[in-house]
């Protein structure tokens, strides 16, 4: 799937994985990778500013830990970041159920 | 070798970001992440140096990264400046409204036409902040304003700023000093002028400094339906 596409729905998709609890960049795009399937193969840094952008807007918090000697950042979900993932997972809901009724739905006979 | 080409990358990204020391956590960032990329690589099997290979083309571009986390601090920096600026404001204004109060009886037109223009420049610059403010913090997402548009409109409020202090400085202090039967005027009038003076260096700056995240090149964040 080409990036542009996924663009617009990258920080619903980042949400979805921090879901799962608290991961560094690195494991949150491999997750996204693994967990679509291999479809949503992004370049690899593209996970970092939207992570940032996510922090800026309150719904993620990064922290800085030592392992083995290197710096690491890791990111949670926080209370505003799970009230837009829900938010996000309505939308995305309401949104796909109706493009799927339009796109497959049988063509009306002309009159 | 694999860490030639990791430091060549992270040389590359350092210099598309602006100097500052959220930069220098951000390569500290990337650069773990490289590592863990190159890790998982050889973790695979792959030779190290191609395992760095990989990793180096997976992450992309590095101008493109570093527009990406331009944008990011750009915003984070329009946020504090235009904060700041919008808090400093009731405290000067405050000393400059009583140092005119205390003037009035004194110079009724010249405390009334300054108290006009005071007036008219407030009235365009603090939407702005407030705009601004709310633009590149939480509810920026709620306001749909691009992160470029708030970064300008933070940086023209600053030029205001350094006009309606400059202003303050220049013409109101001496009607101040010169008209006012008190001293107590007159003191509280110097002590807002220090103070506009130091906002007027700090507005300057914000000015300078937003104006110079402008001039490099940066992304455009593409929102969801």
């Amino acid at each position: 799937m080409r990036a542009e596409t996924l663009k617009g729905h990258l920080d619903a998709l980042l949400l979805a994985v921090l879901a799962g609890g608290p991961r560094h960049g690195y494991a949150v795009i491999e997750e996204l990778r693994s967990g679509s399937g291999g479809a949503f193969d992004l370049p690899k840094g593209t996970v970092y500013p939207a992570l940032h952008r996510l922090e800026q807007a309150g719904l993620v918090r990064g922290t800085w830990s030592t392992e083995s000697g290197r710096r690491r950042r890791t990111y949670q979900l926080t209370a505003a970041g799970r009230r837009r993932l829900g938010a996000e997972r309505t939308t995305w809901t309401q949104f796909s159920a109706a493009m799927s009724a339009v796109l497959e739905a049988r063509p009306w006979p002309a009159t | 070798m694999a860490r030639d080409l990791i430091d060549a990358y992270l040389a590359r990204l350092r210099a598309g970001l602006p100097d500052s020391r959220a930069a220098a956590r951000i390569l500290d960032e990337v650069a773990d992440g490289l590592r863990t990329a190159t890790e998982d690589h050889v973790l695979r099997g792959v030779e190290p140096a191609r395992a760095a290979e990989l990793a180096v083309a997976e992450f992309g571009e590095p101008g493109e990264l570093a527009a990406d986390f331009t944008t990011v601090l750009a915003t984070a920096q329009a946020h504090r400046d235009a904060l700041a600026l919008l808090v400093t404001g009731p405290a000067i204004g405050g000393l400059w409204l009583a140092s005119a109060l205390l003037t009035w009886p004194a110079a009724p037109a010249a405390v009334g036409i300054g108290a006009v223009a005071a007036g008219v420049a407030l009235a365009t610059t603090v939407p702005r902040l407030v705009h601004g403010v709310a633009a590149t913090g939480r509810l920026g997402r709620r306001l749909r304003t691009p992160p470029a548009a708030a970064v300008r409109t933070v940086s023209a409020a600053a030029r205001t700023v350094v006009a309606l202090d400059a202003a303050l400085v220049v013409l109101a202090l001496p009607v101040v000093v010169l008209f006012s039967p008190s001293a107590a005027a007159a003191a509280l009038a110097a002590a807002a002028a220090l103070l506009s003076l130091g906002r007027l260096v700090a507005a300057a700056r914000v000015t300078r400094r937003l104006e110079r995240f402008r001039a490099r090149p940066t992304s455009t964040p593409t929102v969801a339906p």
